[in-house]
Formats: structure tokens, C-alpha cells, sequence
């Protein structure tokens, strides 16, 4: 009786946490307390959109297109949601794990002691490595990425550090390799972090627009000038010195922009692109600072990097 | 329920959307604009943490030539900010019937500027003969009478804008422009200039990468 009793609770958690998972619902055909089941389920689910409306209504304040992005994944697929943006969900689906472990086993709080410390020297080393071999003992059928925001949400319950704080000394260590760092790349091809937009010249010429054109007529019509002016070049002006000394500024100011302080966010190949328009130039700027990059994909904020 | 899951996710959604933490101004989060035939966004930088770093960070060049210019460059030459600037833009710009001035040299124009922005280097019009600052002037809406004189009422407004406080580009542009009896009503001087532009994170516009030297 009471192994059986055992045995119903260990499917009733199980059941619980495959659906905080947003795993499909295979095995709910349980007759007792359906539709307390299905009310939870449905409550689960709001707070996962609720958590995914935040974080992306959050992720306003850094830019906007990784927002609709964002939200466009939401929308694709509501499973995804909730790996995705996941730590409320997560935070549900570990309590409970939690629970139901102490019930089990009194080890587990020592464990995850240990978990903890070795996550904090992890997280103090700020290497990445890998973590699943970390906890053999709790099964966690998740992925290792998963596994860090679990980390993180463990350390915020049972540390009492804030999780925001780690989070950020994590994110400075810009991996260029990241998937999430390759998606923002391409996003920003057009404008970048500097809110900077990059136009080629060379397309004006055949751009339709009124202000286009007249770019063109009037810099057509200083370009005839120039090819005239030196004939009637006698006509010395007034301030050659002040037109001399403006173009040794923009000299000092391209020298100035040779030097770029790392940002977060930022990989070499986007600092590629902002100063040559090729991503692919960031061998230049690897080339071009022996002292400071010793991998072209590890790239640190606060860096000072010479653009040649 | 599928109901309540779809209108969760589209108010969450529209939320997203309407988003904008550094707005310009209390009721304009974004200006629209164009440059180049393309379509842009004037937007100021969303990191609230960001500082300018190198660009336009130089606090000390020798004075004179690069001496603090006075709010009036011109008596009767009105000043305009930032905010008018983008009324302007919104306005005379997409009626066409105005045009921002970047007085810089082309040098300077090429590494960066404000968009929608065109460039006439003030050593255009402050060298040009009567006959070049006739056919400049056209392109800006000018009208030459039969008898041969100027007719300045169909002409483009000017903003008109350098490097900032410490630039003396716009002035001498606008001098040129006055010895050719330019309408003073139709010119405007952003004094910010391009400085007071990016202190503020406003979209700027590269015309062409930055060459290796």
C-alpha cells in the first residue's frame, strides 16, 4: 500500500514536471483530479506567457530587434517558449524537483550545496566549461544551457545572491561562437550598437528619391567646380589655413575612431563590419592586436582594440 | 482557451512593440526619415549605460581656428535645436521644399552625418564665382529671372549644421550664402552641430567605410 502510494506520487511529480517542461502530454489519462490537473496546466501556461511577454517587453531596453525576434519565436511554437524563456517555468518545475527529491533522499540538500560552491567558482573563474558532468546525481533530462539557467535560478534560492548580478559577470565574457551572438550579428548588419547606419555611396547614384537626386546635381555641380578651379585658382581665399587645419582634424578624428573600446555584445567580426563593411576583415583587426587577442573568438569588454 | 493563450501573446506582443525606454522627446519615441532612397530611423541609443567613447569625445583643439561660436553667427539667422531639426526634417524636408546643409568638408561628411543630411563644404560657395553659386543655387530651387536676376521665392530652407559649438564651417557657409543675398529667412543654424547630435545617441549615417590608410 504504501509503496504504491509511493509509486503514485512519483508519477504525479514526473507528470508535473514534463508539463512545466512544456513536454507533450502523454500520460494524463489519470481519472482522479483531471480537471484540477487541467485548470494548473492552464495556469502554468499563462505564467509562461506572462514570463515571455516580460522578458520581451524587458528586452526592449537593449534593442528592439532582438525583441521582435523574440516574440516571433513565441509565437512559433509554444514548446519552444518554454525552453526558451523559461526561468519562471523553471523556477516551478525546480521547486517542485526539489521537493520531491527531499522527499526521497536527504542527501540532495548536501548535493546541491555542492552544486552550488562549484557553480560559484565557475562562475568566479568566468571559463566556460561544461557542466552536466557536475551533477551526476540529480537526473535533469535537459540541455546543458538549460542547465546554466537552473544554476542560476538554484543559486538565487539558495545562496540568496542575486541572480541578476552573476548573469551579467557571465555575459562579459563576449563568446562569439554563441548562437545567440551569430543571430544579433546578422540582425544588426545595418545598424549596430553605436547607432550608426552604414549607406553606400555608390548605390546614390542610381537611388530615385528627390534627396538623392539632388545630392547627386549638387555634388556634380561642386565636382565641375573643382575641375575648374584651377585656372582661376589665383583668386586666393581667405581662410586656406582654417580649411587646412579642419582637414587635419578629420585626420586626428579617423585616428581617434582606430580605436575601439569592446562593448557588450560586440564580436570581431561586428567591429569588422562597422569600421571596413566586411565582416569578414576581422582578421585585420586579430592581426592588428597580437598583445591583447590571443583567440579571434574571445574578445572582452573594456578591451581597447587598434583598427587599422 | 486557445483564445486566451493567442490574446496573451499578442498584447504581450504589441507591448514589445511599443517599447521605447530613451524616447527623443515625451511623445515621439522614433522620427522617420530618408537618406540615400532608403528608409531610417532616427532613434536615440537604447543602452542606457552607453558613453561616447571616441567619437567626438576631444574636448580641447586650438582656438582659434576651432574658437566657441557665439549663439548668433548672423543677426536675423535663426537658431534651431535638435528638436526643431526634426520637425524640419518631418516638414520642409519631406515637402520638399527644405534641406539640411552638412557645412562640413567632404571628408568629414563621408565618415558620418546627420540623415537626410546633403553636403555643401563651405569652400563651395565661400569660393564660388557668380556663375557656380548660380547653378548651386538652382539645384536648390532658385529661379533665374529673364533679366537675369535672382528669384529666391521658390528656393529650399536651409538647416544648417557643422561639426558644433566649436566649428566654424556653418558660418562660413552662411556668409557665402549671404553675399549672394540668400533669403536670411530661409537659413537656420544648428549650432549643436554634429556634437550635439551624437551626445544625444541620435542615428547617425556612414556614406562610406572607413579606408585603410
Amino acid at each position: 500500500m504504501l509503496n504504491k502510494d509511493q509509486y503514485n506520487q512519483d508519477e504525479y511529480n514526473d507528470y508535473y514536471a514534463q508539463e512545466t517542461r512544456g513536454a507533450e502530454i502523454s500520460n494524463s489519462g489519470e481519472d482522479n483530479g483531471g480537471n484540477i490537473k487541467k485548470i494548473i496546466f492552464i495556469i502554468l501556461l499563462l505564467l509562461i506567457i506572462a514570463g515571455a511577454g516580460y522578458f520581451g517587453w524587458k528586452s526592449m531596453n537593449n534593442s528592439k530587434d532582438t525583441t521582435t525576434t523574440q516574440t516571433a519565436t513565441t509565437l512559433e511554437n509554444t514548446n519552444e517558449e518554454a525552453t526558451s524563456s523559461s526561468s519562471e517555468a523553471e523556477k516551478v518545475a525546480k521547486e517542485v524537483q526539489t521537493i520531491a527529491l527531499n522527499s526521497d533522499e536527504k542527501m540532495n540538500q548536501e548535493d546541491i550545496a555542492n552544486i552550488v560552491q562549484m557553480v560559484m567558482k565557475k562562475m568566479n573563474q568566468e571559463a566556460p566549461s561544461d557542466e552536466t558532468t557536475s551533477e551526476p546525481e540529480i537526473p535533469l533530462p535537459v540541455s546543458s544551457s538549460e542547465d546554466q539557467a537552473k544554476d542560476n535560478e538554484l543559486m538565487e534560492s539558495l545562496s540568496g545572491t542575486e541572480a541578476d548580478s552573476l548573469s551579467t559577470t557571465s555575459e562579459s565574457s563576449v563568446k562569439s561562437s554563441s548562437s545567440d551572438n551569430d543571430k544579433k550579428a546578422s540582425k544588426s548588419n545595418e545598424k549596430d550598437t553605436y547607432n550608426k547606419i552604414i549607406v553606400q555611396s555608390d548605390t546614390d547614384l542610381s537611388a530615385t528619391d528627390e534627396l538623392s537626386q539632388l545630392s547627386n546635381e549638387i555634388s556634380s555641380v561642386i565636382n565641375a567646380e573643382e575641375e575648374i578651379t584651377p585656372s582661376t585658382a589665383t583668386s586666393s581665399t581667405v581662410d586656406n589655413s582654417y580649411t587646412e587645419s579642419i582637414t587635419k582634424e578629420v585626420k586626428t578624428r579617423t585616428r581617434e575612431m582606430r580605436y575601439i573600446v569592446v562593448k557588450k555584445g560586440d564580436t570581431l567580426g561586428k567591429i569588422a563590419k562597422r569600421a571596413y563593411g566586411n565582416v569578414m576583415d576581422f582578421k585585420k583587426i586579430y592581426d592588428a592586436n597580437p598583445d591583447i587577442l590571443r583567440r579571434a573568438d574571445k574578445i572582452y569588454i573594456g578591451q581597447k582594440l587598434r583598427i587599422p | 482557451m486557445r483564445g486566451v493563450l493567442i490574446l496573451s501573446l499578442l498584447t504581450s506582443l504589441v507591448m514589445a512593440e511599443e517599447y521605447v525606454k530613451v524616447k527623443i522627446s515625451k511623445d515621439m519615441p522614433y522620427v522617420m526619415t530618408s537618406d540615400s532612397g532608403r528608409k531610417i530611423k532616427i532613434e536615440r541609443i537604447q543602452d542606457t549605460d552607453n558613453r561616447l567613447t571616441d567619437d567626438y569625445t576631444k574636448t580641447s583643439r586650438p582656438c582659434p581656428p576651432f574658437c566657441i561660436q557665439p549663439t548668433k553667427v548672423y543677426p536675423d539667422i535663426k537658431n534651431i535645436e535638435e528638436l526643431e531639426l526634426l520637425a524640419f526634417m518631418q516638414n520642409q524636408v519631406k515637402n520638399k521644399t527644405g534641406v539640411i546643409i552638412d557645412a562640413r568638408l567632404k571628408s568629414w561628411f563621408e565618415l558620418e552625418t546627420i540623415p537626410s543630411a546633403i553636403n555643401i563644404p563651405f569652400p563651395v560657395i565661400q569660393n564660388a564665382t557668380r556663375s557656380k553659386a548660380e547653378r548651386i543655387f538652382k539645384v536648390l530651387g532658385m529661379k533665374v529671372k529673364k533679366d537675369g536676376s535672382w528669384d529666391f521665392s521658390k528656393a529650399k530652407e536651409l538647416a544648417i549644421f557643422c561639426n558644433g559649438v566649436w566649428c566654424q564651417q556653418s558660418s562660413h557657409l552662411i556668409s557665402g550664402m549671404l553675399k549672394y543675398n540668400y533669403p536670411k529667412d530661409k537659413l537656420a543654424y544648428y549650432r549643436s552641430g554634429f556634437q550635439g547630435w551624437k551626445l544625444l545617441g541620435l542615428t547617425t549615417i556612414v556614406h562610406k567605410e572607413i579606408k585603410k590608410r
